[in-house]
Formats: C-alpha cells, sequence, structure tokens
C-alpha cells in the first residue's frame, strides 16, 4: 500500500479493484505530476484516509464482490470532508446508478469509457475549482446571462443570486449552452464540452438533472429549451 | 398429402369391417363342412338302399334297361285330345324327345294308350308318304301310312292291327304337325315313324328300326318308393339318360325359394365368390343329355336345380346285377345347412356389418375431433413465438385432461422456459455489456499511456489503430446500452396529450438544418393529436430519419408524411434508394439487424430501428418497412401506425 508521502504534490488516492486498470491510471496521473495511492478495496483505502485525506479521490462503485463499496466509501469520506473532490469511475452506466452516486455527495460520476486524458483534463478542472473555492475570487471570470452568472475560473454557477451546485459535467454543459445563447448544440456537441463520451439517452438526463436543480432556486425556470431533432439551446433574453 | 390422423383411424375402422367378412367366410367354410358332411351321408346312404332296388319277375327288364334305339314314353297326367298338336299333353317345354333317331317324335303313356306327336318338315308334302311302323310282340312287322294331304283326323290302318289306330294332321307352312293315339296292344312293343317319297308301295316304311318302347317302370317305382330313405329325393336313371322313375320323394320338386336372393345376400356371395354359381347343374329333364350327365362316381357333390336356386346334394351309386346300368340317384336339400342363403344368418350379418359401419363413423368423427384439437395445438405452437421473439406462453385447450392436454401443457412449460431463457439472453446482453467495460478501459487507459511514451513511428502507428479499435468495440456498447436504455425509457414513459402534426413539422426544420445534403418535403395533415411522449416519438423519427439519409442519395428529398383515418395514425418517412434486402423485413427491426451489405459502416450496429420499434410499441403502436416505387426510382417506407386518441380519454 502507497502511504502518501509529505511531497508537495498533489495525493490522488484511486480505489479500483481491477489491478491493470489501478495500475494504468497510477502511471497516468503519476506521470502528470500527481502523487498517487493505488487501493483495490473499501476498507484498506478507509484505513488509510483515517490519517489523512488525499486531495482528490476516484472511486469505482464496485469493488470486487463489494457491489456498492464505492458508494460507502463516497459516504464516509463525505462525512470527513465536505470539500473533498470525489469522482466516481465506475462500468455501472445506469441513470439510476449515476443519481445515486451524485445524491451521496460525488463532484463528478464517469463511466469507464472516457479516456485517461479526459479523465485528467477533468481532475485538473477540479482541483482549479476547489483552488478558486478556497482562494475567492482575485481574478474570477465572469460570463452574465440574464439571471445566469458563470465563473469560469472556479467552475461555479449561480441563478438569481443563488449558487447551484453542478458537478463538473453538468457545469460544462451548462457552460457550453449559456455562451451563446439562441444557437443549439446539439447532443455531440454537448457531450464534446463536457469532455466525455456519453449516449445520447445520458445527455437528456444530465439535462433533465441540471433542469431539476435550477428549478429547486426558480420554479419558473425555462431557459434551457429542447429543440426537437437537434438538441438543447439557451433561452436569448435569460 | 399428409397421412393425417382421420385418414389413418378411417383405415383402422374400415379394417373393422373385417368382423362381417369374416364371419361370412366363417358360415362358408362351415356351409362346406356341413355339405361334405351331408354328402358323405348321402352316399352311404345311396350305397346301402341301392341293393334293395329290384325288377319285378313279372316286368320285361326292357323297361329298366336301355337299348340304343329306344322310344321312351312319358307318363302323362291327362288325356290328351286328339287334334294334332301337343300343348294339351301336360308336358313343360322342355320335355325331349322320345327318341335320338330321325324323324324326332314325342310319345306319351296315359294308362296304357300311346300318344304320338311329331313337328314334321315336308320340302314336297304332295310327294311324301309318313309311314308309322310297330312290332309286335310275335315279332310281325305292321306298317300304316298316309299321304299328308288333307287336314283333319283320320283312321289308320293295318292288316294285323286290331285296335284303331287314329291320327291327325294339322299342315302348316313348313309341314305340319303330327298326333297319333295307338291304344295299348301288343303292336305297340316296337314304334317307328318314317317319312319318305310317295313312289313306293303305300305299306311300306322307309325309316329307322322302331325302337322299342320303354315306360317308366312301375316295379322300379313301387321298390324304390317302399325303399327310399326318409328325408331324400330319389329316383332311377337309366345309362342312356332316362329317368325309369320319377322323383319320389317328400318334396318331390324342389321349392321356388325367395330367401337369400336379397340385396346383401347376393352382395355377400359376390364378395365372396359364389361358390354355388359354379356347380353343375343337375338337370330335372326325363331325358338327360350325354353333357349334363353327372359323374357316375359315387362321390356326393353339390348341384344347382335347373330353374331354381336352391341347392342340393345328390349321390350317385349305380345298381347291380339286372339293373347294372341304371344309377340310383340320393337327392337332398341343402336347406337344412346353416348357409348365407339363411336369411336370419343375412340379417345377422346385416347387423355386424351396420354396427361396424356406425363404429367405423364414430371413429371417424372421433379422429376429427382429435386431429382438430392436434392441428389447433400446432397452429398455436407454430405462432407462439411472433416474428418480433415476444412468446406466448398460453395455449388453446390447456385444461384438457388426456394426453393431448399433456402434450399442451408441455409445450407451454417449454414456452416458458424459452422466454425465460430469452430474458436471461436479453439481461446477459445489459450485463456483458457492463462487464466488457473493464477490460476495454484497462486496454483503453494502457494505449493512451502507451501514447505518452516514447515510440517509433511504426509502434504509434500500431498503437493508434488498436485505439481505433477499442473506440469501435466501445461504440458497440454504447449502442447497446441505448438500446437498453431506450427500452427503459420507453417502458416508463409519461405519456401526455401531444399535438403530433406541429411536432413533425418543427422536426421537419430541424431535419432541413441538420441534413444539408438531403431535402425533405412533408405531407402533414393538420391537427393530429396523439397520446405520447414528445421525447420519445423524435429520437424514434431521430432513428428513422438517420437511416433515411444513410440509403437516399444526395440532393434527392426525404418525405415526412401524417396520415389520420379514423382511429390509425399513420407516421410514414420514405426515401428514395436501395429496396430492402430480401427476406423477413420485420426482422430489420430486430436488434443487431443492419439492412447495409457492406461492413465500411461499422460503427452502426443496426439500434436505430430497433429503438425506433421499441418506441413505436411502447406507443401501442406497430412499424413496417416496405419497398416503394416511384415511377422507376426504387425506394423505401417505414411507417410507424399509431392509436389516434380517442376524444375525451385523457
Amino acid at each position: 500500500m502507497t502511504e502518501f508521502t509529505t511531497d508537495s504534490r498533489r495525493q490522488v488516492a484511486i480505489v479500483e479493484d481491477d489491478i491493470a486498470l489501478g495500475a494504468n491510471y497510477r502511471e497516468a496521473f503519476t506521470r502528470e505530476g500527481y502523487s498517487v495511492a493505488l487501493f483495490a478495496e473499501r476498507q484498506s483505502a478507509l484505513t488509510a484516509f483515517e490519517e489523512t485525506l488525499p486531495d482528490l479521490v476516484v472511486i469505482d462503485v464496485n469493488l470486487g464482490t463489494d457491489v456498492e463499496g464505492g458508494f460507502e466509501l463516497c459516504r464516509a469520506l463525505r462525512q470527513r470532508s465536505a470539500t473533498l473532490p470525489i469522482i466516481f469511475l465506475t462500468a455501472r452506466d445506469s441513470e439510476f446508478d449515476a443519481v445515486s452516486g451524485l445524491r451521496l455527495g460525488a463532484d463528478d460520476y464517469l463511466t469507464k469509457d472516457i479516456g485517461l486524458n479526459h479523465l485528467l483534463a477533468r481532475v485538473a478542472a477540479l482541483f482549479r475549482r476547489q483552488q478558486a473555492l478556497q482562494a475567492p475570487a482575485t481574478h474570477s471570470e465572469r460570463m452574465q446571462r440574464g439571471q445566469l452568472t458563470i465563473d469560469e475560473h472556479s467552475f461555479s454557477v449561480t441563478w438569481q443570486g443563488s449558487a447551484v451546485t453542478l458537478t463538473l459535467t453538468e457545469y460544462w454543459l451548462v457552460h457550453a449552452l449559456a455562451r451563446h445563447p439562441g444557437h443549439v448544440k446539439s447532443r455531440q456537441q454537448l457531450m464534446d464540452a463536457a469532455n466525455t463520451v456519453l449516449d445520447d439517452n445520458t445527455v437528456t438526463s444530465h439535462v433533465k438533472r441540471i433542469r431539476r436543480k435550477f428549478a429547486e432556486l426558480d420554479d419558473a425556470f425555462d431557459a434551457i429549451e429542447t429543440v426537437y431533432g437537434m438538441g438543447y439551446r439557451w433561452r436569448p433574453g435569460h | 398429402m399428409t397421412f393425417g390422423l382421420r385418414r389413418q383411424l378411417l383405415l383402422i375402422g374400415v379394417l373393422t369391417l373385417l368382423l362381417p367378412i369374416a364371419s361370412v367366410f366363417y358360415i362358408r367354410e362351415t356351409e362346406n363342412a356341413l355339405r361334405q358332411a351331408q354328402g358323405q351321408f348321402l352316399s352311404d346312404l345311396a350305397r346301402s338302399t341301392a341293393p334293395l332296388i329290384g325288377l319285378d319277375d313279372a316286368e320285361s327288364p326292357l323297361a329298366a334297361t336301355s337299348y340304343p334305339d329306344s322310344v321312351f314314353a312319358l307318363p302323362l297326367t291327362r288325356t290328351p285330345t286328339l287334334d294334332g298338336y301337343r300343348e294339351d299333353w301336360g308336358l313343360d317345354d322342355t320335355a325331349r324327345p322320345a327318341t335320338t333317331q330321325s324323324p324326332a317324335f314325342w310319345l306319351g303313356d296315359y294308362n296304357g294308350t300311346l300318344w304320338l306327336h311329331a313337328r314334321l318338315t315336308l320340302a314336297d308334302p304332295a310327294g311324301t308318304r309318313i309311314g308309322l311302323a310297330c312290332v309286335d310282340a310275335n315279332g310281325d312287322f305292321n306298317v300304316m301310312s298316309f299321304l299328308p294331304n288333307d287336314r283333319g283326323t283320320f283312321a289308320l290302318t293295318s292288316r294285323n292291327v286290331d285296335a284303331p289306330v287314329r291320327a291327325s294332321w294339322q299342315p302348316d307352312a313348313r309341314g305340319g304337325q303330327l298326333e297319333i293315339r295307338i291304344p295299348g296292344t301288343d303292336c305297340a312293343r316296337r314304334l317307328g315313324l318314317s317319312v319318305s317319297a310317295n313312289d313306293i308301295n303305300r305299306a311300306t316304311y322307309s325309316g329307322s328300326l322302331p325302337g322299342p318302347v320303354r315306360r317308366v317302370s312301375r316295379t322300379l317305382t313301387e321298390s324304390l318308393r317302399a325303399h327310399r330313405p326318409a328325408g331324400v329325393d330319389a329316383y332311377l336313371l337309366a345309362s342312356d339318360g332316362w329317368r325309369l322313375t320319377p322323383v319320389i320323394g317328400d318334396r318331390a320338386t324342389l321349392d321356388e325359394r325367395t330367401a337369400g336372393t336379397s340385396f346383401t345376400a347376393t352382395l355377400y356371395r359376390r364378395l365372396l365368390g359364389n361358390n354355388e354359381r359354379n356347380l353343375p347343374i343337375l338337370s330335372d329333364a326325363w331325358r338327360i343329355l350325354p353333357d349334363e350327365k353327372l359323374s357316375q362316381a359315387s362321390a356326393a357333390r353339390v348341384r344347382s336345380v335347373a330353374n331354381t336356386n336352391d341347392t342340393v346334394t345328390i349321390a350317385q351309386t349305380p345298381l347291380t346285377g339286372a339293373l347294372a346300368d341304371t344309377t340310383l340317384v340320393l337327392r337332398q336339400n341343402t336347406s337344412a345347412i346353416l348357409t348365407l342363403a339363411n336369411p336370419s344368418l343375412v340379417r345377422l350379418t346385416n347387423i355386424i356389418l351396420i354396427v361396424t359401419v356406425l363404429v367405423v363413423g364414430l371413429l371417424l368423427a372421433y379422429a376429427s375431433w382429435l386431429s382438430a384439437r392436434v392441428r389447433r395445438l400446432a397452429r398455436a405452437a407454430a405462432t407462439a413465438v411472433s416474428a418480433r421473439g415476444d412468446i406466448s406462453t398460453r395455449l388453446p385447450g390447456n385444461a384438457a385432461v388426456d394426453e393431448i392436454g399433456d402434450v399442451t401443457r408441455g409445450f407451454e412449460t417449454l414456452l416458458g422456459r424459452v422466454r425465460e431463457q430469452q430474458q436471461w439472453l436479453k439481461s446477459l446482453a445489459d450485463t456483458l455489456s457492463h462487464e466488457l467495460r473493464t477490460p476495454i478501459a484497462v486496454v483503453q487507459s494502457s494505449l493512451d499511456n502507451l501514447g505518452h511514451s516514447a515510440l517509433s513511428d511504426a509502434q504509434r502507428a500500431l498503437a493508434e489503430r488498436a485505439s481505433d479499435g477499442v473506440a469501435r468495440l466501445r461504440a458497440i456498447l454504447n449502442a447497446m446500452s441505448t438500446a437498453n436504455r431506450a427500452e427503459q425509457a420507453a417502458r416508463d414513459a409519461r405519456f401526455e396529450q401531444l399535438d403530433l402534426s406541429g411536432l413533425l413539422a418543427q422536426l421537419a426544420d430541424a431535419y432541413r438544418q441538420t441534413f444539408a445534403r438531403h431535402g425533405f418535403t412533408t405531407d402533414i395533415v393538420d391537427n393530429v393529436s396523439i397520446e405520447g411522449n414528445a421525447e420519445l416519438l423524435v429520437q424514434m423519427l431521430d432513428k428513422l430519419v438517420e437511416n433515411a439519409t444513410q440509403f437516399a442519395p444526395d440532393d434527392s428529398d426525404i418525405v415526412l408524411s401524417l396520415n389520420m383515418t379514423d382511429d390509425l395514425v399513420t407516421l410514414r418517412v420514405s426515401n428514395t434508394g436501395p429496396a430492402l434486402p430480401a427476406g423477413d423485413s420485420a426482422r430489420l427491426f430486430d436488434s443487431f439487424v443492419t439492412q447495409r451489405r457492406d461492413d465500411t459502416d461499422s460503427q452502426h450496429m443496426g439500434f436505430g430501428l430497433y429503438i425506433a420499434r421499441l418506441i413505436a410499441e411502447a406507443h401501442r403502436g406497430r412499424i413496417a418497412a416496405l419497398d416503394t416505387m416511384i415511377g422507376t426510382t426504387s425506394g423505401v417506407t417505414i411507417s410507424v401506425t399509431l392509436p389516434a386518441m380517442v376524444a375525451g380519454t385523457p
């Protein structure tokens, strides 16, 4: 088991029961300059996390015979830290699992289809966001679209002044739509913007979730319009 | 032509017809056996009776024996009138002439008076003399003759004949009929008739030697009457074919019986081959012609009696001594034997036949019923799995308590297992797509890492190729999970009233922008509302349009049309392009089925139309593909038929 060292590198913990896949992740993350700890099952990861929390955790949901081990781990970690970035990286692609994972407070829910480069990009983005949140707006890059404000530096979104808690994928989708109001974004374009490989249905359910999150703040929210046969667009004037 | 249950059971049923046939055979065999026994009995009876028959010394043996040229006087039952005709003699038409010599004549004997009749053919009546010769006990030859000129009755005289001999002549076109009455005198020992030319002495007789006159033997008749065994008919037959006695018996003439001539009895005889028909005929005539003579052997034979349908058993045995060339004939009716001629037996056989036919009919009806059930089961089994692969596990007739019910229930069990298996396969595809993600991720991440290490150009090219392969593999998995998810979405979708006309018009605009290489024309009926889920329907149309654009040549038009009849809404997406592949077009809507002939588009997994079908079916609709031909341009139309929303339903 790799112990976290006290070096200055960011520490990423990967909980992945597939040894080969874990090794590949470790290699890629190490190459990117992260310090990587790899765990194959929940208990050893928890034991390690007792001593010190990593800077970011990538968790597989299904850990060998421990089919929901990833979820349990996420719940335990979230109890320890509200801000620790947690990414689910799993083969389970059902919407139900995604919703479950995100409800537990994960920052993103990715399927293993995602390439290493996309994964690394996300991890980097999450670190950026965390950094921005911890050291508030010294040089924020804001985008204002009516009642919507997007801070591109901290990856944060507010609607009517209230923060909307979006996952990274959701953030990128909103960002892609709001950047050019009135322009239709196809599902493929949205997938590209979110740096991920999703199928049409997943895009649809992401948009559904985004709408729901906005609707929690504002019952009358209808800024994201479905353009049948093409995709979605941000209603101009919002 | 199949050899169905009905035919098989009919065949078996027909086999039961063997029952009455067998009974008829049995009757015939019994009949033969009884006849043989009767024949044996009769033979024995004949042999024991023969020695008892004897001549009275007073009677001339002439009466009992045969002479080559004898003339035979038939016993008459009444006195004829001397009128030249024989019709009043009381003989039947078949009575044969008294002599084998020429001219032929008939001789009758009534109480000792002889009557002679002849039908003469005269070439030249005027130049003809007819002579009658008789020989008396002394051997004196008396000749009486006349010229056949005058019609009428006249006396014939001769110097040695005392009693008046009278004749009657009735000339006709060919000659004439002659009747002569000869009183019972010595003269009548021998008789002869001659026809000769009239150029000689009128006393001249120019014919055959007069033959000895034979009569029915009174003593033999008495002897036979005395010794005849009870229950049989008996007579004596001379070797020259003349019967020497009348038939003596309880029923000297055989009954004309009507029994045994019924239709069925005749039918049975025909079916079995009529052995009676092949029997020799026993003649009842007084004189039996040589070819009518039956074997002299004493073995019993069965003979038919002329002019009756009766059969008899006869036995013949020669007498001995002075009567050595005389045969004793015993004759017994076979009606005592149980035969097919027996009406009650025929009735029994008829009843068996009718019952058999009834049984065959019942069997046939039963077989039809069975066969109908089996065919219904076969039909239900053939359609239990629909073209779409849906399995119905309920079959008609599963409540039946017999073996066909067992078979039906067995089929249901089988179908249930198949359905479980099918569901397992479906879930297997799902599971598989999940299970494959991790190994693919291993390969993909390994390749990604490899890309960051120092590689030669050749190695990099290989790594990229491997990467492409993994991308394709992932696309397949994504298509599969898309289909799975669409299935789920279709199941869980919430339906609401929907303006399909407006939706389709809006979509057509969107498609025009998205697919720049094709034109889109619409033929949309306004105000068509259905109950449905817009997102699903849009997804379905996306798939159909995407499919159409892949086959339509560039710059061709894709036609979107929407029609409504009373209760059905029909949505069509038509494109020009290659026709559908031959085969079951319904299969196009199955997963992993593609109509592409080449595999250049390896990303295409054949899920598009499958998803379209799932969505159509979620809307209680049907989807179908058919070839269209506009002028000489071939094309394909995919039509989705959905139930229209009935006003008032939510």
